[in-house]
């Protein structure tokens, strides 16, 4: 009888191994081929051993941005569908221009139109304000201005998300988060930067596919870089305007991502259990795609910091001198501040914004509390001593009141670094009971605790 | 073709057909074994999970044009796999293909020490570099039997050869693994 090849024995134990059976067991079954199997399957064995596993933190992302592919990819296929036969008639085009002007001109001018601009999704008039977005887009007259109208609306949905956080309607929440990821990425597409939809050139996305099928088509195109275009190298001016309108659009990114990203991650504070699941998923999600675009159009791009220094704060709010004061800390409120109700003094409310360099807080959004502010709170807080006014120190921005009782180990003074253990009041300033002054010159390392929510420096990366 | 393949072509009808659930269901099947057929040619980390992500994109954009004819799915998607590890390399501009004879004789782990070249290759630490010593079929190969689990007649259809072909190049491979491992020419 012809002796067996190798390859198949060798094949055969390798089933085995993979099955579960030991180097040992196959050995055993060929004695004959042993000495020439033996070094080879341990040597496979080391590739059965390797376990190769994709990181859980990547599967899952990687997910979420697979789905948002799919669900950018129906849309496309069936707007493809849909309006490319009409569309290639010269006179529709033509015509359509004009009609869709018009209507938007009458939306935009009706009393509708104005009603729905503040409109939420679970409101009549939100379909309205969806339609105005589409046609302002539809009318967008460069892919510049439909990448910033993309921003816009990303922050748009930023907002109704917290109002629907607020409202605890989660599955508005997820609904919206798909819309604001949408949104990011478009803004990513028309802006011309490449895309973590297609992170290779359109040659790259065809020789992609295997050969058993039709090459396919790129479905977001990535414009050259600047020098990169067909036909030679960019005229120096053209090359200047494409840098000018990256570094523009970098920036305004830059500022609405930490704003956004700060706005999603605070919001978990307030959410349900529900909610909270579909605000990880717009985080996620927002964060990889603001992530692809700013390193798409930042030269240094590990210097791209999404997650700039926040807190939560969560007490009355306290009017004095025409500023606003939640839990010792001067709050900025801006027209971009998100509030979900008038901010009255003496209400509970909580606050999320972004920790400015002077110990003010620039809040990012406001939720005005139903329920009636504790008596007083015990916080303990730690920081530069900066001043004595009208009778109360200013300690990381924080009002301190001294009381009789009040016990200080060192001398209080300006510069210090103190640590300070006591009770919120109503009005915000912190009542000592224990102020440990250091006495050292430089601060120590700085870990505040305002308040139990604080969050100062949750940073992630 | 099998139940368990009939299942999988229910699937693809229903993505090809765009429906979403379809195409998490597909993620869900071969993302794990995608991401161990990259790792085993690029080895593992950030370029296999971006390869891996980009596996699936290409696979959204594609599944359009996939017909059965014989060719299971998962050694389509393997095969967008291999022509991405393909680009990969190039874009690396590393030998993709040199030869046992070029190899040098420095070892990666002394003749004497395989258990320890087992904890080497375990750990993962630098199972790219052995890797990367394999010609590209011979790499192809071993990532489509123990990355992406396929049998010998599945890793034929991916590869577009006859099995006896596979059980030589699997032979052939696993030989000059060992020999790169061990430092040695053998026989």
């Amino acid at each position: 009888m012809a002796r067996r090849p190798i390859e198949d024995i060798l094949d055969e134990c390798l089933d085995r191994l993979q099955a579960g059976e030991s180097v040992e067991a196959c050995l055993a079954r060929y004695p004959a081929e042993a000495a020439e199997l033996e070094p080879l399957l341990r040597t496979a064995s080391t590739l059965t051993m390797a376990r190769l596993q994709p990181r859980p933190e990547f599967r899952q992302t990687a997910k979420y941005r697979f789905q948002g592919a799919v669900r950018l990819e129906r849309e496309r296929r069936a707007a493809r569908a849909g309006w490319a036969n009409v569309l290639s008639l010269p006179w529709v085009r033509t015509w359509i221009g004009a009609a869709a002007a018009v209507l938007v001109l009458f939306v935009l001018g009706s009393g509708t139109m104005i009603a729905s601009a503040d409109s939420l999704p679970d409101q009549p008039l939100y379909p309205v304000k969806r339609f105005v977005e589409r046609a302002q887009l539809a009318l967008a007259p460069s892919e510049t201005e439909r990448a910033d109208l993309h921003l816009r609306l990303a922050d748009l949905r930023v907002r109704e998300i917290a109002a629907m956080v607020r409202t605890g309607k989660a599955s508005e929440v997820d609904r919206l988060q798909q819309d604001l990821v949408r949104s990011i990425e478009m803004a990513r597409s028309e802006a011309g930067v490449s895309s973590a939809l297609a992170a290779a050139p359109v040659q790259e996305a065809a020789r992609g596919a295997p050969a058993v099928a039709p090459q396919p088509q790129a479905v977001i195109t990535a414009t050259p870089a600047a020098g990169e275009e067909k036909g030679g190298p960019v005229p120096p001016g053209r090359a200047a305007s494409l840098d000018e309108r990256q570094r523009a659009f970098f920036k305004q990114l830059q500022e609405r991502a930490n704003r956004n990203l700060a706005i999603l991650h605070l919001l978990k504070n307030q959410a349900s259990e529900r909610a909270k699941d579909a605000l990880d998923r717009a985080f996620t999600l927002s964060e990889a795609g603001y992530r692809e675009a700013l390193r798409s159009t930042s030269e240094e791009p590990e210097q791209t910091d999404l997650l700039p220094a926040m807190t939560l704060l969560r007490a009355p709010a306290v009017r004095e001198h025409g500023e606003w004061w939640v839990a010792g800390k001067r709050v900025i409120v801006t027209p971009d501040t998100l509030v979900n109700d008038g901010m009255t003094p003496g209400k509970l409310v909580v606050v999320g914004g972004l920790l400015r360099p002077d110990g003010a807080v620039l809040a990012l959004f406001v939720t005005v509390m139903d329920e009636k502010p504790a008596p007083s709170e015990r916080v303990e807080l730690q920081g530069m001593v900066h001043k004595l006014e009208n009778g109360l120190w200013l300690i990381d921005g924080h009002r301190v009141r001294l009381a009789r009782e009040t016990k200080v180990e060192g001398a209080l003074a300006p510069g210090r670094w103190a640590v300070v253990e006591g009770w919120l009041g109503r009005d915000g300033v912190v009542i000592a009971k224990e102020i440990d002054v250091e006495e050292s010159d430089g601060p120590v390392p700085f870990k505040p605790s305002g308040t139990s929510d604080d969050q100062k420096d949750d940073r992630r990366r | 073709m099998n139940r368990s393949d009939d299942d999988v072509q229910e699937v693809v009808r229903r993505a090809q057909a765009g429906d979403e659930a379809a195409f998490s269901d597909l993620y869900e099947r071969y993302v794990d074994r995608v991401y161990r057929y990259v790792a085993l040619h690029v080895g593992p980390g950030a370029d296999a999970e971006d390869i891996t992500e980009e596996v699936f994109l290409k696979m959204l954009q594609a599944i359009g044009g996939y017909r059965w004819r014989g060719v299971p799915f998962s050694a389509w998607l393997l095969r967008i796999a291999h022509n991405l590890t393909v680009d990969f390399w190039r874009r690396q501009k590393v030998r993709a293909t040199t030869s046992l004879e070029e190899v040098s004789p420095g070892s990666l782990v002394s003749d004497t020490d395989l258990e320890g070249s087992l904890v080497f290759l375990s750990d993962n630490l630098d199972l790219k570099v052995a890797m990367e010593r394999l010609t590209q079929a011979q790499r192809q190969v071993l990532a489509l039997r123990f990355g992406a689990d396929l049998s010998v007649t599945e890793t034929a259809k991916a590869m577009g050869r006859n099995e006896g072909a596979v059980k030589v190049l699997q032979h052939n491979a696993i030989r000059s693994l060992r020999r790169i491992m061990t430092g040695r020419a053998e026989e």
